[in-house]
């Protein structure tokens, strides 16, 4: 670090122009597409709903915000599809690309896990909301066993769940795909090595496989985790946040108080949250897994 | 710059940089352009029903016969985001001439912030010469100025599946007694008397159907801000409802509302209460108009109560800042021509804003006769008749209590709660 900060400080004026002059076009870039939308977003979160003729209203759209049971529902969710999108795609992601990885037919079982995930969020909410309405094929084929139906969209938490694992349904093939790559990048003499000493089955996996698909594991829970603070386009489909706003989470109550209602300052307020949060759980994981990393 | 034939294209830094230059001038001076060129000859007509546009390219070619000027047709494919594209772009020069809206607290919505043009000549112009029904120039007006023109006049109506009723010996009900006789008997015979849903927004259907056929004048208070929805009145409506809910009168909460005429053509319902906007997609499930399907106005709960509709008219609306303010206007001014009418009515199979033309569908015929002969009281659709923040939020808490008709208390004191808040907000926002 101390050599870094020593060249950069002995690099010439001209070729620190130079530098500068390459990196503006992605810094101006930055800030008129995010930094100046992000500060107009706060800005606007400090006045109230009117189109024209604003006046400044304070806190007012964070505290009417925090005193709103739906939007503090939608927090809840918001955490549920958080964990749900990190736990469900790299669980299922690691044990489909280890358990396929070693076998003949392994290609077709991997091909029709990742093939969802060519599929746009909205068909997959189209999908998901025919099989899983009251009359839809879930309940048709539960009943066709002597299983009562469940009513899975109609119910909180039920259907917050129901939908996580359709999301999971559709981003567990992305895991599938990176953790192959992961596995293929692990140096045969490691296993050879760790067979030579008797690690077989669970034993290899947990102490030889896994500690090397380290990094890859880093960049999928960290898109998994971006996956679930932005989930909205199955939702919306699904339920559009009903019934009674109870599947809503942070980004369609966003939606929800700036589109539906009209309500620009509350939704900049309910925007200015969800960026804290996806900033804060992004930094705490990058910052924790860089430094162990570097 | 050189092309030379036949060979690779060589371009000049400076070259590269001037053309970069010159496209990045045009995009951005075509950004800042002055309104939206429609082709001559036809304003621009933004709509978010792109299913009508067949019916919209019928009607505008009447209006070019007309009036010389016909529709340039855009749809925005979902109503949220029509509605912000819209609101977006009436604040700036990028105005479309003309658009499809809502009616009541929509349009007033628009109107009080002074973006849409005042119609109100062209409207007493076609109330002289009998084109248009007095009837509804409240819910197209703000401030006694009218700013919109009806689209059409759909009625609500229980679309009905004529075999169903014919096979179990049922009449189309006169009463309230006989309505949910009618319920029970297709019960009994293991079909679901009435379609439903709480689908996002129709759950208000029911609502407004069992509060305006329990009592009418408190409907329109309940509206228009002036009772409360903790009333008796609206405790008893929703106990009703609560009541048919347990006696599985309703398709599933979560039906979906497209599947519905081919639940009707099949069999499995027996009745679907909707706009009569709807017949043409429940006839194109195979219904045949008047042999198969036929429809009646819900009766009133009282016997002898005051008879009511409920209406829902889609406005015509031309912004404050159309580009072809002059045009357009002559266009509105020959939209109700029964010639227009009378094209627009064929392909909606839907009920004319223009009372002198008569649908050629039986259905839609029979419910025009219907009104003509009981002449009930015609109230606003719920959706259209509040301020649009506390109809979005209550059709939710609605759609809760389909869910879970035990909660009718603790949903009506939410609603009256946010009617408290909103009301005061629009009030507020109007001062």
């Amino acid at each position: 670090m101390a050599t870094a900060v020593k060249t950069r400080g002995r690099t010439p004026i001209a070729e620190r122009l130079t530098s500068g002059l390459f990196l503006l076009p992605a810094a101006l870039l930055v800030t008129a597409l995010l930094t100046a939308p992000f500060a107009a977003t706060i800005y606007r979160s400090f006045f109230d709903d009117r189109f024209i003729h604003q006046s400044f209203a304070g806190i007012d759209n964070y505290r009417r915000m925090f005193s709103d049971t739906a939007v503090l529902k939608s927090l809840l969710n918001t955490l549920f599809w958080l964990i749900g999108t990190v736990v469900l795609p790299i669980g299922l992601g690691i044990a489909i690309a280890v358990m396929t990885s070693a076998i003949k037919w392994g290609r077709i079982a991997r091909l029709a896990i990742v093939l969802p995930y060519a599929i746009s969020g909205s068909a997959v909410a189209v999908v998901w909301n025919f099989m899983l309405q009251s009359d839809g094929a879930i309940n048709k084929a539960l009943t066709s066993f002597g299983l009562g139906g469940h009513a899975w969209l109609l119910n909180w938490p039920m259907n917050t769940i129901v939908m996580i694992i359709a999301n999971a349904w559709q981003s567990t093939g992305v895991a599938v795909i990176l953790f192959l790559v992961g596995l293929q990048a692990i140096p045969a003499e490691t296993i050879e090595a760790g067979a030579l000493d008797g690690a077989y089955g669970w034993r290899r996996f947990r102490h030889i496989v896994f500690p090397q698909l380290r990094a890859v594991t880093v960049v999928i829970v960290g898109i998994s985790l971006v996956n679930g603070l932005k989930a909205f386009d199955l939702i919306w489909v699904l339920s559009q946040g009903g019934p009674a706003r109870s599947t809503e989470t942070l980004a369609v109550s966003m939606y929800w108080e700036t589109f539906v209602l009209q309500r620009p300052g509350s939704g900049a307020a309910v925007a200015v949250v969800l960026t804290v949060v996806v900033i804060a759980v992004s930094w705490i994981y990058l910052r924790r897994q860089l430094r162990q990393s570097y | 710059m050189n092309l030379p034939t036949g060979g690779v294209v060589t371009l000049k830094r400076r070259e590269f940089l001037t053309g970069v230059g010159a496209t990045s001038a045009a995009l951005l001076l075509g950004g800042c352009g002055k309104g939206l060129q429609s082709p001559p000859g036809t304003v621009s007509f933004y709509s978010d029903n792109p299913t009508w546009k067949t019916g919209f390219a019928d009607a505008s070619r009447e209006l070019k016969k007309v009036s010389g000027i016909g529709l340039d047709i855009l749809s925005v494919p979902t109503v949220t985001s029509y509605e912000q594209v819209i609101k977006s772009q009436l604040q700036t020069s990028k105005s479309p001439d003309l658009l499809k809206w809502w009616n009541g607290y929509r349009l007033q919505d628009l109107a009080r912030i002074g973006q849409l043009a005042d119609l109100t000549d062209v409207w007493e112009a076609a109330a002289t010469k009998g084109w248009i029904d007095s009837a509804i120039r409240p819910d197209c007006s703000y401030d006694n100025k009218v700013y919109g023109l009806p689209l059409h006049e759909s009625y609500y109506v229980v679309f009905y599946s004529k075999k169903v009723f014919a096979k179990h010996g049922i009449a189309p009900p006169a009463t309230w007694v006989d309505f949910m006789a009618a319920a029970a008997t297709v019960k009994r015979a293991g079909i679901t008397p009435f379609v439903s849903t709480q689908s996002y927004p129709w759950s208000f259907v029911w609502f407004e159907e069992l509060i305006s056929k329990l009592d009418v004048t408190f409907y329109q208070k309940l509206t228009a801000g002036q009772a409360s929805y903790t009333d008796p009145l609206a405790k008893q409506a929703l106990g009703l409802w609560a009541e048919m809910i347990d006696k599985g009168y309703f398709t599933s909460p979560d039906t979906d509302l497209t599947a519905a005429p081919a639940m009707l053509r099949a069999g499995s319902v027996a009745m679907y209460p909707c706009g009569t906007w709807n017949n043409q997609v429940i006839q194109a499930a195979g219904l045949k108009s008047g042999s198969d399907l036929d429809a009646f106005i819900m009766p009133t709960v009282a016997p002898g109560g005051k008879k009511s509709v409920v209406v829902e008219a889609a406005t015509f609306v031309m912004p404050a800042r159309a580009p072809q303010k002059a045009q357009t206007h002559r266009v509105m001014q020959h939209w109700l021509d029964p010639s227009v009418q009378k094209v627009w009515s064929a392909y909606l199979v839907d009920s004319a804003p223009n009372p002198t033309v008569v649908s050629p569908d039986p259905v839609i015929r029979h419910v025009q006769a219907l009104v003509k002969q009981t002449n009930p009281i015609r109230v606003n659709r719920y959706w259209e008749a509040s301020p649009p923040a506390l109809v979005e939020a209550n059709v939710q808490d609605l759609g809760d209590f389909m869910i879970h008709p035990g909660k009718a208390n603790s949903v009506l004191s939410r609603m009256q709660k946010r009617a408290d808040a909103e009301w005061a907000y629009w009030k507020q926002e109007v001062s």
